[in-house]
Parts: C-alpha cells; structure tokens; sequence
C-alpha cells in the first residue's frame, strides 16, 4: 500500500493527542505503523534481534520528539527517517566491531567471484523455488552499501515513491534515482548466477558491453 | 543510444519516471542491443521480486515493549508537565527563591572580603610604625649613643 503524501486526518489527531500525553494515542500509532517500521528495520538489519530493538526505539524516539515534530513531513515518512538514521548508526556501530564497510566494488568483485565459480551457495540451476531465491536475494541486498541499501528497500520493498524517499533519506531526488540504479545494478551483478540458472539463452559475458 | 545511458533508462523505466520520447528511444536501443535487453528483463525480474517478498507482522507484544521502554526513558519532569500552570508556578517560584539565596550568599562573601582588606591595611600600617632600630654603640664611651627612630622595612642606617 502507498501511503499518501499529506499526513492523513487520523495520524494528525493521534499526534495531536500525543503532544498532550495522551498514551493511548500513541499506542494507536504504534498499532497502525508497528509492521511496516518492523518489515523496513528487518530488512536494513539483519539480525532479528537487534532489528527488534531498533523498531521499539523508533517508537519511543518518536513520542518523546513528537513536540518537535512538523505536520509538514507525514508521520510515515518522520517514523521511518527516525528508523533509517538508527539503522545506520546501528550499522556503523557494527561495523567498527565486527569488520570494515563493503564498498561497491567488494560487492560487484563478490558476484562475479561467485559467478566464476559457479556459485558459492550450490549450484545455481539446482535454485529453482522462489522461496530460494528470495534467500539469495536478501543475502545480495544485505551485501550493499547502507545508502543504495537503504533507498533500494525504501522504493522496491516498501514501494516509497522518490520524492518520500528524499524525505526520508535526506538527499535529493536525483541522488535517489542514482542510487537506486546503481544498488539494481549491483544486486543484479550478485544474483546473476541464479538469474541465468533458469534464464532462457546463454550468459552474457559483458554487463556493459553493446553497440 | 548509448548503453550506459540506456543502463540508468532500464532502471527509471522500471519506476514509470521515463518520458514518451526517452520510452520510444530506449525500446529502439534495446531491440538492436542483447546486453540491454537481458539487463533489462534481469531488472524487470528482481524488482517484481523484490515487490514480492513476504512481509511478516511485528513481534507479538510488540506494542508492550514500547511502552515498557518508553516508560523507563519518561524522565519526572516530563509526567509534572502535564499538571499544567500550578506546577509551572511552583517551579518558577523555587527558582526565584533559589536566585534569591544565591544573591545573599555572593554580597555576604563579597563584604567578608571588603572587611578582611580593610584589617589587612591597619596591620601593615601599625607594623611600619612599630619599626624602631638600633643603629649605633659606642663601647668605650660613657655615653651610649642610642638613636631610635622610624624606618622603612628592609631599610638599614649604616
């Protein structure tokens, strides 16, 4: 379901009540956003855990900054910009205990690597199902970049037109077109073994490549 | 046509953000171009993909969660606020009480001050008169030649 770009008439008087400590006004919020701000966290973090904690304090982030909170932005987009900014913070955390970032270049040298020989995760005609396939999927968009990561979950999972998207990323829109072509483009380049395995027709051997 | 403008075409044609001309440009490049036109149903495949993927509900006692959390973050000064003007009130008096007591405690240092100065002349001036040396003695005469007076410390008569 897209979501409107005006703030609608309910989430407008539930912010309302919420400005005067009105608690069952925002347990309605959390009520009407609690699965769509869990499925987004869920896909940018990909352990359950941590992807829990970061949509609870979405919520709570959220009420205690409802009092500067503009009904120019939708409360949609000002929950899930709360929400991207944690998972971010959250990531680079992360990263700086556990591993370096995975630049676009590890990732697009991570799929053709894969692809050369034929497919770290098994053999790739044997990847029929579409359940498996999501699989790979994920595991391709979990390899992206936060930035192309996050736009690319914004427009295709959450189906978040540009415009909300700049809203919620911070960017412009140009830059949202960008990235979400390059993020395509890399995940495509990482799901490429499993696309041909039951693709018509032979592999091509030059993404770029044309007249 | 070229493909890297094709490339960044495929990937808004997806999106529906693509004008008549550049559809009709673009559908002309990829008939004649096999590299765009894979790339372009690769795409076209994960996006629908992508737009397919399960979603699963939130945790159950999701809503619980939050407001345990939220509970343990409200700090006591947040819940007063809502009792509106009297607590307003309340907290605006202590504060000029506080300012009140904070002032009488700055002006009662300041003249301990002034008065620990004043003592500290009057002793410096009572010492400097107090100051009396002996400057010489003659051992062979009856009279012993005493001169007392005033002088400035650390100043010595020869």
């Amino acid at each position: 379901m897209r979501v409107g770009e005006a703030t609608s008439d309910r989430d407008s008087v539930l912010v309302e009540r919420c400005r005067e400590d009105d608690l069952d006004a925002f347990d309605e919020i959390v009520a009407r956003y609690k699965d769509r701000v869990w499925n987004y966290v869920r896909n940018l973090v990909n352990d359950a855990e941590d992807a829990e904690d970061i949509a609870q304090e979405t919520f709570v982030r959220a009420y205690l900054g409802l009092r500067s909170f503009q009904s120019r932005a939708t409360l949609h987009t000002w929950l899930f910009r709360i929400a991207t900014n944690l998972c971010v913070d959250h990531l680079r955390r992360r990263r700086r205990t556990v591993g370096p970032i995975v630049s676009l270049e590890q990732v697009r040298s991570l799929g053709s690597s894969s692809e050369a020989s034929g497919g770290e995760h098994g053999d790739p005609l044997a990847i029929s199902t579409e359940h498996e396939f999501q699989t790979r999927l994920r595991e391709a968009i979990a390899q992206l970049p936060d930035r192309l990561r996050t736009v690319l979950v914004l427009h295709d999972m959450e189906d978040m037109p540009y415009e909300q998207i700049a809203a919620v990323v911070g960017c412009p829109l140009g830059t949202v077109k960008s990235r979400l072509f390059h993020a395509r483009r890399a995940v495509r380049q990482m799901m490429e073994p499993y696309l041909r395995g039951d693709a018509p027709g032979p592999a091509r051997s030059d993404a770029g490549g044309g007249p | 046509m070229r493909c890297r403008d094709a490339e960044r075409l495929i990937s808004r044609s997806l999106d529906g953000d693509i004008t008549a001309r550049e559809a009709l440009e673009l559908r002309a490049h990829l008939t004649c171009c096999r590299a765009c036109s894979v790339l372009h149903s690769d795409l076209t495949r994960l996006r629908d993909m992508l737009r397919r993927a399960p979603a699963s509900p939130a945790p159950t006692d999701f809503e619980l969660a939050v407001r345990q959390r939220l509970a343990r973050r409200s700090t006591p000064i947040r819940h007063l606020a809502g009792n509106g003007l009297k607590v307003r009130l309340a907290v605006a008096v202590l504060s000029v009480v506080l300012c009140a007591c904070a002032m009488g405690v700055v002006w009662d240092r300041h003249r301990q001050q002034q008065e620990s100065e004043a003592e500290l002349a009057d002793l410096e001036e009572a010492t400097r008169a107090q100051t009396f040396v002996l400057t010489a003695y003659d051992p062979l005469g009856d009279v012993a030649l005493v001169r007392l007076g005033v002088q400035e410390p650390g100043v010595h008569d020869e």
